[in-house]
């Protein structure tokens, strides 16, 4: 679980928007965008979560060659867990700085890694 | 320690010189959507898998598409890179003129640890005399371990009429004391890799293999019902190596997979370790 409020924080700042909104969404399909408090435990209890909803081991359709690919797909884990978390958020902006609750922090969550990933980040508004 | 002895590095950014290169690759390889990675982002996928060491595997093609998937010289640069992690072997075209030539030269030019061979792609039997008899000689005298691609390969042109393991029982028993792995497990002639491994001391399988199901489901049931966990165990532990055929599958899924597949720990720590050793040569390292 990675936090990057800080990363969407320094983009707000730079982008000289006073008044607006920020999108963050991952382009990815095993990856989560998720917002939640910054700690520790609550980070393990999380991925805790995601493995009793959604277990290593089960028959998952998804484990099987796939032509187009030429390799074999076995990460039907990754895709239903990201698809639990979600894929976006959204925060406010006012005074040049993201609305942050106070316990608030934004996770990619990466699901399938390590690879490399891209998030996107617009911001808009005046 | 766990060393991996079959891995490809076709898609390595550092290793992609131009957009033709890599159409070729994907085409001759057979792998179509794999996006480019760095040699750092795949040096920490190894690490998360916690694998030590990994075999990167070339592949000559001069006569059946035009060209080699990586060149060995390109495989010496690419150990140069990071020797402490990658073991690469060379490869050669049997059917080419300067087939022997290009033998001494990937062994005493480049250094390259052995040398890996796909007969249903490059379209030869490994039990021809004629053209193949030369070069294992070679690799003999220098003690350079081969690696075959036997049973079923991914490739767009592969087939199977080469593959079958037991075109390899001649070449055991004429160079017995020439290592050879028969990749695959010689998947679907699982039995038959078994055979050859058993009867002969230079024998060797790796468990590059997984065709249907995920690596967990496939696993268990070629060792639960093709052959036995026990066969394994009790006769082979010592001739069995960990392949994981990355990048068709993650390294992870695959070292997971052997792991959940019944075998003894002693077993396990033989087919990690101690076979891959002995294999490559790599005692005193």
């Amino acid at each position: 679980m990675i936090r990057m409020g800080s990363i969407v924080s320094d983009i707000v700042q730079e982008s000289s928007i006073q008044t607006g909104v920020v999108n963050i969404i991952t382009l990815h399909t095993t990856t989560g965008i998720t917002v939640n408090e910054g700690l520790d435990c609550l980070e393990l209890d999380i991925v805790d979560l995601l493995k009793k909803l959604v277990p290593d081991e089960s028959p998952y359709v998804h484990a099987h060659f796939l032509p187009s690919y030429g390799r074999t797909s076995a990460n039907a884990t990754s895709h239903l867990r990201g698809l639990l978390l979600g894929n976006n958020a959204i925060f406010p902006i006012q005074n040049g700085k993201v609305l942050f609750g106070g316990a608030q922090e934004i996770y990619l969550v990466e699901l399938d890694g390590p690879q490399e990933r891209k998030i996107s980040i617009v911001v808009s508004g005046d | 320690m766990i060393i991996d002895v079959h891995a490809h590095p076709y898609f390595l950014k550092e290793m992609c010189g131009s957009e033709e290169q890599v159409k070729f690759r994907r085409d001759n390889f057979g792998l179509y959507k794999i996006a480019l990675q760095d040699i750092d982002l795949f040096k920490r996928q190894i690490a998360a898998a916690g694998i030590d060491k990994v075999v990167l595997l070339p592949l000559d093609l001069s006569s059946t598409a035009g060209g080699t998937l990586m060149s060995n010289h390109d495989m010496k640069y690419l150990e140069d890179l990071a020797p402490d992690t990658f073991i690469c072997f060379g490869s050669i075209d049997p059917n080419s003129k300067t087939a022997l030539s290009d033998l001494r030269t990937l062994i005493k030019d480049f250094g390259l640890k052995g040398i890996n061979f796909n007969p249903s792609s490059q379209h030869f039997f490994p039990n021809d005399k004629a053209i193949l008899y030369p070069v294992y000689e070679i690799a003999q005298k220098y003690n350079v371990p081969i690696c075959f691609h036997m049973g079923m390969s991914w490739e767009p042109n592969s087939l199977l009429q080469y593959a079958n393991p037991l075109l390899l029982e001649n070449v055991a028993k004429d160079f017995p004391d020439l290592k050879f792995s028969i990749s695959h497990f010689g998947w679907p002639w699982v039995v038959e890799s078994c055979i050859l491994a058993m009867k002969y001391t230079n024998v060797y399988i790796d468990t590059s293999m997984l065709y249907f199901d995920s690596p967990r489901e496939f696993f268990k049931y070629v060792f639960s019902s093709q052959i036995q966990a026990s066969w394994i165990d009790r006769s082979l532990s010592n001739k069995v190596l960990f392949g994981s055929n990355y990048p068709r599958i993650e390294q992870l899924r695959m070292r997971e997979a052997l792991e959940y597949a019944g075998f003894r720990e002693e077993t396990l720590h033989k087919i990690f370790e101690l076979n891959p050793i002995r294999f490559l040569n790599l005692q005193g390292e």
